[in-house]
């Protein structure tokens, strides 16, 4: 998806959506939400492994975006500039996830606030791209899924970046505020801890 | 190319990222080594199964109505928020933790401190000369006549040195006030001799000024003296020898023939074998040859000789 759109950065219907959200068009940001809301629901899901909270995650994430989208200078694809908000933000998450995070930061809920159930699982429909059939094949799927997850987070975040949702270097790059050889380097022994430990 | 650069290319190749010439030689490798192309394979199988990443099939409406919801009632806040009460009462603790170990610090300073803040002033025209202290008649009679005598020898102490450090220790608890009594106050060393006190305040201890007393002798203080002191007192007399030592250095006390006493008294004499069973004449307090067992109960002889001029720093 992301691939795709690298070279003329955005279609026009984005362009057009975005220059309306900065205006503060909540209409635009609404078709924003329906555009994108999936492919961030996926970064957080692939990123952080778990549907816990996934939900209030997604809000926060659309909420960074529709508070900062005027520092979004179009020097690459909105999508890119919404990974990169994304990734900061479970980043931040899982700071807060830590034993002092959780100390010092509460979670407050909206939706029961509002009087609403919660329950991102029903709302979410987890399915894989798996193309193996047999099940050896989809428990080594497993297996590899887990050992992507016990990977060192800047190793993690270049592997799935470039090998799942098909970004190139240099958006990974920027994405991740790295250089190009950085990512290189980090993909490469991402690769390597994975061929170590996988038996095929 | 080899079987090394094939394996490093593999993930090049994988990528579709190899030049055309270089794919060319990585496909022929490929079909000559057979476990070359076993580990392409499983390469790209693994490649296949990264690719296996799940995704979000899709999200219900609900997600974007009570997003927008929460946007058109500006409740833009995180669901996550900073606890300010545990935020508060964890910087209160850290502070209390710093202050204390502030206090503990200057504390343990002061503690340091007392032990050299005690500095001398003299009057114009002071200068000390030899002289001893002349016992009075009841003192004399008090000294044991019959050895051992007991010698504290310093000839590179000032006898002034002397009492700042006793009055020191014994301010820090470290040296019994009848031994204050015994070795300054019946001599009369402590006669006509003021303290001023360093003025205190609450900042004191962190503004780093240190709070020194000041203690004036009115007159020359005699470099020999005679007392007459407890064997409890003689043996804490040799822990603060011992003391002063280490504070002043080795060269506060000099052994050997220098060390002699004067008065009538046997000199030390280091080449002289002492009888078995017999204790010497003059045993030195500070030294190597003091025997706390060997002190004879009830009141023992002790001379004590300081410089005979002031100590140049």
């Amino acid at each position: 998806m992301a691939a795709a759109q690298v070279g003329s950065f955005n279609p026009p219907e984005v362009d057009e959506l975005v220059a309306r959200c900065k205006q503060g068009e909540l209409e635009a940001f609404d078709r924003l939400i329906a555009r994108f809301q999936k492919y961030v629901f996926t970064i957080i899901y692939q990123h952080l492994g778990s549907v816990d909270e996934i939900d209030d995650i997604a809000q926060e994430v659309f909420l960074r975006i529709f508070k900062n989208i005027r520092q979004y200078r179009e020097e690459s694809s909105f999508e890119t500039w919404v990974y990169q908000v994304t990734l900061n933000y479970i980043r931040s998450h899982l700071r807060w996830k830590s034993f002092i995070g959780r100390f010092f930061i509460e979670h407050v809920e909206h939706g029961q606030e509002m009087g609403k159930p919660t329950d991102p699982m029903s709302r979410l429909c987890v399915d894989t791209r798996n193309p193996a059939s047999t099940l050896e094949n989809r428990q080594l799927a497993d297996e590899v899924l887990e050992l992507v997850r016990g990977l060192p987070a800047s190793q993690r975040e270049v592997l799935i970046m470039h090998e799942v949702n098909d970004l190139t270097y240099e958006e990974a790059a920027r994405i991740l505020g790295v250089t190009v050889g950085t990512v290189k380097s980090r993909l490469n022994r991402a690769r390597a801890a994975l061929r170590r430990k996988v038996k095929l | 190319m080899d079987c090394r650069e094939f394996k490093r290319l593999i993930w090049e190749e994988l990528d579709g990222a190899l030049a055309e010439d270089r794919l060319a030689e990585f496909c022929a490798h490929r079909r000559q080594c057979a476990e070359c192309e076993r580990e392409y394979l499983k390469q790209r199988r693994l490649k296949l199964y990264i690719r296996c990443f799940p995704t979000v099939g899709e999200v219900s409406d609900q997600f974007r109505s009570e997003l927008l919801t929460r946007v058109r009632n500006g409740d833009l806040r995180s669901h996550y928020r900073l606890n300010y009460v545990r935020v508060t009462a964890t910087l209160a603790l850290f502070m209390a933790i710093l202050v204390g170990m502030l206090f503990a610090v200057n504390s343990y300073r002061e503690y340091m401190l007392e032990s050299s803040s005690f500095i001398a002033r003299y009057p114009e025209g002071y200068e000390a000369v030899r002289s001893a202290s002349a016992p009075s008649l009841q003192h004399e009679l008090a000294l044991r006549p019959e050895p051992p005598v007991y010698a504290l020898n310093m000839p590179e102490l000032r006898t002034e040195d002397f009492v700042l450090k006793l009055l020191a220790n014994y301010r820090n608890g470290e040296v019994s006030e009848q031994l204050v009594v015994k070795l300054a106050v019946e001599p009369g060393l402590l006669e006509g001799v003021s303290m001023k006190l360093p003025e205190r305040s609450a900042l004191a201890p962190f503004t780093g000024q240190p709070g020194q007393t000041v203690v004036l002798f009115p007159r020359p203080l005699p470099t020999t003296i005679y007392c007459s002191v407890e064997r409890d007192d003689l043996i804490q007399l040799r822990r603060f020898a011992l003391d002063l030592i280490s504070t002043y250095g080795p060269r506060v006390t000099r052994r050997g023939p220098s060390a002699q006493l004067e008065a009538g008294l046997l000199p030390y004499d280091p080449t002289k074998v002492e009888p078995p069973g017999e204790p010497p004449a003059v045993i030195e307090v500070s030294g190597a040859g003091f025997d706390a067992r060997t002190v004879p109960p009830g009141p023992v002889s002790l001379v004590m000789k300081f410089a005979s001029r002031p100590q140049e720093n």
